[in-house]
């Protein structure tokens, strides 16, 4: 069994607000190994994005995070902060939705690129950072890079910018990269030059990538495995193949049911989760999906389910994922 | 069915917007956003629009309403030339034709209770004050709200309740038609389908006839009878739905759907994928020929010289291609065969 190049345990987010303390990540643990795309999917408020802050040390003053995450031997919450800049950027790296608001608009593409070099490489002089950000920008496919070096982030394309921030990511060799919905603001064929430019550049490095998504197709074609989070829990971790096809869990089952298809029947209905995700200020009491689950109990209204372990690699949240009925989507013809 | 005038006819609608700089704000280009679209949308159908940033299917469902002024062409609206009409009919002609945005969140007036977001254009219309309030209350519980929730703001919905009270708002005055533009895109996987399928509810309940704009080809395949795919103002294909998925002949259409991810690993794992090159054109500087050709693996020196024109090849199935795929062919082998020759 090799060991996990990421740890996080029983990781928790909260912030302070006007109403008192809303927990936006509640106890979430997962090991990531080195090399895999392990893809953690949600709707809004799921806590998806906070998660990924958290281990990148990116969140606001107001949050409070607690838990472990050991990398490379060392927990990122109780280190230097020293310690914790050479990671950030260097050996973990983060991809972010929006490259407009991420790059700094008056300094030029290839200063921003080689700063983020030179910081963790400072003996590598202006001119080699220069020559190595060419050769980045080459290799995820920005055409004419000795020009474009010297051209500002508004001169970009959406997808241009999406390339040059890969670019960036993994300038210091990561070894674990964090792209949260990396795709999510450009046009569909742009999103499949990007994610291809993605996979490309993990395999250059060997890097193991946490993709953030609210994308089940993206899911379905680059990650290994998958967990899905609702209500800042984590509901179902197994994985792709089982996810689509054999889940254990009420949550994931319904947002599979709820995508429509170009393979289904004109007219047929889809079968929506009724309600809407909860907000953090107000979390249900019991399991944060039990008002929305058809399955609900009792039970569920009081607690929540325990995180289970159900086969080799293959966990849920759900206090009747024994007595579900089988599932598989391709067999839904109209439920 | 087909004897009877469709409730909207496009004939080669354009509108151009012109950029202007410098002191004396002259124009210094032109925006090609709306580029020679015609198309029919039939009584109680549903066409939707797909095409990605740019392509100008917003433009072109604000054209139709004139909330854009269109530079050229005809919008006949169940007869009625809607492109010259006078301001004053045609205002009294957008009772029967409505919009709904996509951003919940920046289309409903935020100091306003529901009520009077949804009873606004009764009141313009000049419906008494009871009527309005009755009318309001059928239309909340029309889309799945209650009518208590009408003495609400609109922070105090989620993302597609608020998208709910946009619909009931477009119903309030009985239109015919209604344009919806990326109405579920900004909203949660599993809300979307929510509002998906109260649309169509609402279709079938109140007869109406719809034009869906969307990006997403799963959304618009679903809800749609007919597809029209747009690339930088022009219409590349449009067919049945079935047809658009089924049986392409643009390559643009065909780059579209192989681009769109599948839920399901195992189709993800057997298809190949066709990864179109370059970035979109800007629509201020098309390219000569097809506006597609900068990107299409089939381009020859003809696509640069002459604009394909849209050419029915089976009964309802229009394309604009030199080159247009037969059903059954794959882009990535006429493609490889293509680079051979």
């Amino acid at each position: 069994m090799p060991t996990p190049i990421l740890s996080v345990s029983d990781l928790t987010v909260s912030f302070r607000t006007r109403k008192g303390t809303a927990e936006a990540v509640r106890g979430l643990s997962y090991d990531l190994m080195p090399g895999e795309t392990l893809a953690i999917v949600g709707e809004s408020g799921s806590g998806k994005s906070v998660s990924a802050l958290a281990l990148m040390g990116l969140l606001p003053t107001t949050a409070t995070v607690d838990g472990t995450a050991t990398f490379d031997g060392n927990d990122l919450f109780t280190m230097k902060k020293e310690q914790r800049r050479k990671i950030r950027g260097g050996p973990m790296a983060m991809i972010f939705q929006d490259p407009m608001t991420a790059f700094n608009p008056v300094h030029t593409i290839g200063d921003q690129l080689s700063e983020a070099i030179r910081i963790h490489q400072p003996d590598v002089s202006k001119g080699d950072a220069l020559a190595e950000v060419e050769h980045l920008l080459r290799q995820v496919g920005v055409p004419e890079p000795g020009r474009r070096v010297h051209q500002y982030p508004h001169e970009f394309s959406g997808g241009m910018r999406q390339r040059a921030m890969i670019a960036m990511a993994i300038a210091n060799k990561p070894v674990v990269l964090l792209a949260d919905e990396p795709t999510t603001a450009l046009d569909v064929t742009i999103q499949a030059q990007v994610m291809e430019v993605l996979a490309e550049a993990q395999e250059a490095t060997g890097s193991a990538m946490i993709l953030i998504t609210h994308d089940l197709g993206l899911v379905a074609g680059t990650a290994d495995r998958v967990i899905v989070m609702y209500g800042g829990r984590s509901f179902e971790e197994c994985a792709t193949r089982d996810v689509f096809y054999e889940s254990r869990n009420p949550y994931t089952r319904g947002l599979l049911q709820s995508i429509p298809r170009l393979t289904d029947e004109r007219g047929a209905a889809l079968s929506p989760i009724p309600g809407s995700p909860p907000s953090i200020v107000s979390m249900p009491k019991g399991c944060a999906f039990a008002p929305r689950c058809v399955h609900r109990t009792a039970v569920c209204e009081e607690t929540s389910a325990d995180w289970e372990q159900i086969d080799i690699g293959h966990w849920t949240r759900c206090h009747h994922h024994d007595e579900l009925p089988s599932f598989d989507p391709r067999d839904e013809v109209d439920a | 069915m087909t004897a009877e005038q469709p409730l909207v006819r496009v004939t080669d609608l354009k509108t151009h917007f012109p950029i202007r700089a410098g002191l004396l704000r002259r124009q210094v280009g032109t925006v090609y956003a709306v580029d020679g679209v015609s198309f029919s949308i039939d009584e109680y159908q549903t066409l939707g629009v797909v095409g990605e940033s740019g392509c100008g299917k917003t433009t072109l469902g604000r054209s139709i309403l004139r909330l854009e002024q269109p530079t050229s062409g005809s919008v006949l609206f169940d007869g009625v030339e809607i492109t010259t009409m006078p301001v004053g009919d045609l205002r009294r002609k957008r009772s029967d034709m409505q919009f709904v945005f996509q951003d919940p969140y920046a289309s409903l007036n935020s100091r306003w209770p529901v009520n009077d977001i949804v009873g606004e254009p009764l009141r313009v219309h000049g419906v008494s004050k009871a009527e309005t309030k009755s009318r309001v209350g059928e239309l909340l519980k029309a889309v799945g709200l209650l009518p208590e929730h009408g003495n609400r703001y609109p922070h105090e919905f989620s993302g597609g309740q608020r998208q709910r009270i946009g619909i009931a708002r477009a119903l309030a005055l009985r239109p015919r038609l209604i344009i919806l533009d990326e109405p579920v895109s900004a909203l949660d996987v599993s809300v979307q389908a929510q509002v998906i399928n109260l649309l169509e509810q609402l279709q079938d309940e109140f007869g109406l006839t719809y034009m869906f704009i969307a990006h997403d080809l799963s959304v618009v395949h679903h809800i749609s009878d007919r597809i029209m795919v747009m690339y930088l103002g022009h219409v590349m294909e449009s067919a049945e739905a079935t047809d658009v998925y089924s049986a392409p002949a643009h390559p643009y259409t065909h780059a579209l759907l192989s681009a769109a991810p599948v839920a399901d690993p195992d189709i993800e794992a057997t298809r190949r994928r066709i990864v179109l090159e370059g970035d979109l054109p800007s629509p201020a500087a098309p390219p000569s020929g097809c506006p597609f050709r900068t990107r299409c693996p089939l381009a020859t020196e003809k696509c640069a010289a002459e604009v394909p024109e849209l050419t029915e090849i089976t009964p309802g199935h229009v394309v604009a291609c030199h080159y247009p795929l037969e059903p059954g062919q794959r882009l990535v082998d006429v493609a490889a065969a293509a680079a051979h020759r």
